[in-house]
Order: C-alpha cells, then sequence, then structure tokens
C-alpha cells in the first residue's frame, strides 16, 4: 500500500475513487484515520524473505477446482 | 433429570434419548418454548422453523421407536449460524443485501447433521456476513449476551454462543476466520470448536475469506464439541479446501487421562504481547494448575510476536473478503451494515503486494507453530484478554486497536478449541483455548474434557 506517512486525505479519498469505492468527506476523514493501522499490519508482514520463501498458495496443476 | 430438560448437554440428552426415557419431540418442544419465552430478550434467532423442528423430532421418535437410532445427534434441537445455507429456510448472513434469499440446497455441513438426525430449530444471528457487528442498521437486533444482556455476546457466531449458553438450542455452528467461534464461546462461557483448515467442508457456507473461514460447533460441553465435530468431519469433494484425511473417533479420546501431556503454554501473547486484564490472567494461571494437577507437563513456549500472526492474518482476510464483495460494495453500498462498508472500503488500501506478503509470512509462522507442536501436544493461551465488555462499548475498528488472540490459528489452520476457565466477580465468563497439531482434534477436546471433568464450570448457567 502506499505510504500513509506521506499521504494526505486528499490523496486517501482519490485511492479510494480509483477504486471504484465513493465515500462522503466526513466517512473519508474518519476512515483516514485507520490507516495508519492498516500500514502497521502491512509493514509487519514484510519479513527478510528470500527468494526462496514462497507464499503458502494451494495450487495442483491438473487437478480441476483444487 | 434435575437440569431443565433445554439445559441438558448432548451427551446426557443423547444417552436418554438412546434408551427410550426421553423422546425428541418433548426436548424440541421444551427448547422451544424456552424460545418463545426468552429469546425476545437475547435476539439469538432471526429465524425459529419451529414446525420444521417438531417435523423433524417427530421423525426422529419415530425411526428410534422402530430400532432405527443413528447416534449420539439423533433427535439433537440445534441452531445455525445464518450464513449456513438452508435449502428451502431464508439464509440472510444478517444483512439488508440477501433479506430475501432462500438457498435451493442445504450447505454441507447442515446435510451431514441432517444426516444425523439433528432437529433445526432455526437460523441464528451473525455479525453481517460473519465480519461486522454487533450493528443496529441491520434487519435484525444484535444478540445479546445471556449471562447480562448488557453485555456483548462477541462474535462473530453471535446467535450460536448466545443460544447455546441459554438453552435455546443442544449445539450450535459457527464459522471461525479469526475468532468468529472462540470469542462468542469465551464470552458466552462454551465450548467451541475451529477444526484444522479443511476438516469440516464450508460449501454452501458464506465465505469471509476463503483461506482462513473454519466450520464447526458451539456446545455447553468439550464432549459435546466431539459429538457434533464427529457428524461434521470428513472429505467434500465440492469444497476444494477439504481434505481427504481419516476422521477418528472423536469421544473415544476423552479418556479423562492426560498424565504426560506436554503443554506449551503462549503466555507472551496476553502477557506481553498485549495485555489481558489481572482477573483473567488469574484464571488462566488456575487453569495451569488444574492440568499439572491431573499430570500434565506444563512449560512456556516462545512464538513470534502476536502482532506478526494478526497482521498476516487481517491482511489476507481484508483483501480477500473485499474480493468477495467488491462488486456489491461498488454497486449498492448503502445495502451493507455500516461496519462491515468501511471494513471493506478500507481494505481498498492494501496492496496485491501485501497480500503475497502476508501469504510468505503465512508459511513462516505455520512452520514456526509446527515445530513449537514437534516439542509439545499442545498449546494453549487465553481466547479474550477479558470477559465481555459492554455491548455499547465494542469499538467499530476493534481489530485494528489490540491483535486478536484468536487470529493465529485461523491464520495457520491448525484446530483450537475454547473452553470456559472461570467467571468475573460479575458472573462473566472467561475463556481460554487449547491449539494442537494438524488434524489432532481429538487431543485438544480430550484435555478439555479431562479440564471440564476437575473442574465445576459446567455446573454454572445463566441467570436468564
Amino acid at each position: 500500500m502506499a505510504d500513509p506517512s506521506v499521504m494526505s486525505l486528499e490523496e486517501f479519498e482519490r485511492h479510494l475513487a480509483r477504486a471504484g469505492l465513493a465515500v462522503t468527506p466526513e466517512k473519508a476523514r474518519e476512515l483516514y484515520a485507520c490507516v495508519p493501522f492498516l500500514t502497521a499490519m502491512a509493514a509487519r508482514v514484510r519479513a527478510d524473505f528470500s527468494y526462496a520463501d514462497e507464499p503458502a498458495h494451494v495450487f495442483a496443476a491438473g487437478r480441476p477446482g483444487r | 433429570m434435575t437440569a431443565p430438560l433445554y439445559f441438558l448437554s448432548i451427551a446426557d440428552a443423547a444417552a436418554a434419548i438412546a434408551a427410550r426415557r426421553l423422546s425428541p419431540v418433548e426436548l424440541t418442544e421444551a427448547v422451544l418454548h424456552r424460545i418463545a419465552a426468552i429469546d425476545e430478550r437475547l435476539n439469538s434467532y432471526v429465524l425459529v422453523t419451529a414446525e420444521r423442528a417438531l417435523a423433524d423430532a417427530r421423525k426422529a421418535e419415530a425411526e428410534i421407536a422402530a430400532g432405527n437410532y443413528r447416534g449420539a445427534l439423533h433427535g439433537i434441537p440445534i441452531g445455525v449460524k445464518d450464513i449456513y445455507d438452508t435449502g428451502g429456510i431464508r439464509t440472510t448472513c444478517h444483512s439488508h443485501l440477501l433479506a430475501n434469499n432462500v438457498p435451493a440446497e442445504d450447505s454441507e455441513a447442515v446435510r451431514r447433521l441432517n444426516t444425523a438426525g439433528t432437529v433445526l430449530l432455526g437460523k441464528l444471528a451473525t455479525h453481517e456476513f460473519a465480519f461486522g457487528g454487533p450493528g443496529w442498521d441491520l434487519p435484525f437486533p444484535p444478540a445479546r449476551n445471556p449471562w447480562n444482556t448488557e453485555h456483548f455476546t462477541g462474535g462473530s457466531s453471535s446467535g450460536s454462543g448466545a443460544a447455546v449458553a441459554a438453552g435455546l438450542c443442544l449445539a450450535a455452528l459457527g464459522s471461525d476466520t479469526a475468532g468468529s467461534i472462540r470469542m462468542p464461546a469465551a464470552y458466552c462461557g462454551l465450548a467451541g470448536i475451529k477444526p484444522t483448515y479443511g476438516r469440516v467442508s464450508r460449501r454452501g457456507v458464506a465465505p469471509l475469506a476463503w483461506s482462513e473461514d473454519h466450520c464447526g460447533p458451539l456446545t455447553w460441553t468439550s464432549r459435546d464439541s466431539a459429538l457434533v465435530l464427529q457428524a461434521l468431519a470428513g472429505h467434500d469433494p465440492a469444497d476444494p479446501a477439504s481434505a481427504d484425511v481419516p476422521v477418528p473417533d472423536f469421544a473415544a479420546a476423552l479418556t479423562g487421562d492426560i498424565r504426560g501431556l506436554r503443554i506449551g503454554v503462549i503466555r507472551h501473547f496476553h502477557e506481553t504481547d498485549a495485555v489481558a486484564a489481572d482477573g483473567i490472567r488469574t484464571a488462566f494461571d488456575t487453569a495451569l494448575e488444574v492440568f499439572r494437577g491431573l499430570g500434565a507437563e506444563v512449560a512456556d513456549v516462545t512464538l513470534s510476536p502476536l502482532q506478526d500472526y494478526h497482521a498476516a492474518c487481517f491482511v489476507i482476510l481484508l483483501t480477500e473478503a473485499l474480493a468477495v464483495h467488491e462488486k456489491d460494495l461498488k454497486a449498492t453500498p448503502e445495502k451493507f451494515g455500516e461496519i462491515v462498508r468501511d471494513r471493506l472500503t478500507l481494505a481498498a488500501m492494501l496492496s496485491g503486494v501485501d497480500y503475497v506478503q502476508a501469504l510468505r509470512m503465512r508459511r513462516r509462522l505455520v512452520a514456526e507453530l509446527d515445530a513449537a507442536l514437534e516439542r509439545f501436544d499442545i498449546l494453549i493461551t487465553l481466547s479474550a484478554y477479558d470477559a465481555a465488555p459492554q455491548i455499547t462499548n465494542v469499538p467499530k475498528f476493534y481489530l485494528f486497536e489490540k491483535p486478536l488472540l484468536t487470529a493465529p490459528f485461523d491464520l495457520t489452520g491448525h484446530p483450537a478449541h475454547a473452553f470456559c476457565i472461570g467467571f468475573n466477580g460479575a458472573g462473566l465468563p472467561y475463556g481460554a483455548q487449547i491449539v494442537g497439531r494438524a488434524f489432532d482434534e481429538a487431543t485438544l477436546l480430550k484435555a478439555a474434557d479431562a479440564y471440564e471433568q476437575a473442574t465445576a464450570w459446567r455446573m454454572r448457567r445463566p441467570p436468564i
């Protein structure tokens, strides 16, 4: 996600608009206050991964639906 | 029997039904009368299917009389969280979006319970789409805690927790994506198992986050959880995540003998990563002494910070939930309750890279938990930081304020079983959870059952 330390309220609103989500200015201000919590979570899932650290996907070729 | 019929455990009711000392019709009528008498104060049901229930009960009674007893769930009245499809019966997900939704078929879990001979009492309140609550802008009011109706049930299986605790069903289906079985179990003083990911089919259950959704029961005792899980568990080719693994006899594992069981205590989750209230920490330490007294070997274990598990769980959950609801959120946002709408809107701030990094973190944390479970047979931690808060004092964004103690095991898929470890001075329950190796639910249930047999908490019922 975009870095909220440099993301203004206006940028937050534009981001939501690009995602196709319409919010009132009042609601945008309320939700904008939660952005630091999301940023902290997004930062936490970034570890010292190596190239070999694959995501925990489950995908089995040749087995439809699985 | 001295307890009212509606307060019987499944095990006791089943024994009486099997011996033909109790009629399924008599039991069902007692529970329906109880619902009629007190549920207007609890709001646990969004739909009571009384005619269906009585028909199911009469059918069970006739089958048993003819010598065709199906097993421990035959003639047992149950409730179903309103995110499980029920064929021909309204299934709303507690949302205006699905206010008139009537599925054609039962979900696989409901089908299996029907096969086991249960009696369907109705559909239970939930947080909207198992995600947002308690809310007052939804088609139905939020469920209330029977231990004190001014307090929160926990969620999202809110009606399931309230109904089982109050004697409005003997078991309920719930679902658990970040704690939605185990939090209501904690706040309502119940047993509730989130089985291993893939153990119970999700087919026909409204998704919240596909890779973290688990289906399971809430019951009064851990033995009852074993009995219901027995009926639910098993491979379903129609669920892509369903595991084709053997299903053991869960009740047979409940020997009461846990001598030598190695229990790892994830103390840092609720003592330093985030801090639980003093009273529940004391209750937890007392519970550990009970396990020691039963012959278990108890030692602390250290994992990654709770916040790491919580972050990975919620980056995945929020992203998958937005994918589920994106179309409706854009087209008819006004049909969602405010809580779900706001949470989904915030999820749009997460990127595809965030999601993949969370999946990479998930693999690492699964390996960490697997390694801990090589040293210990089970792990234990609290399932909530305190007793239930007041229902009007639940923050809309509580998931951002404090990491959920239940979230780690939805992320990793390990089985986790919640059980009651006592009460506070106001009579509200405290809960803990036991975590085990993948597909080893039997050991969790065995340990919790032994604890329940050694303590008196199962003797106490809500004063409502």
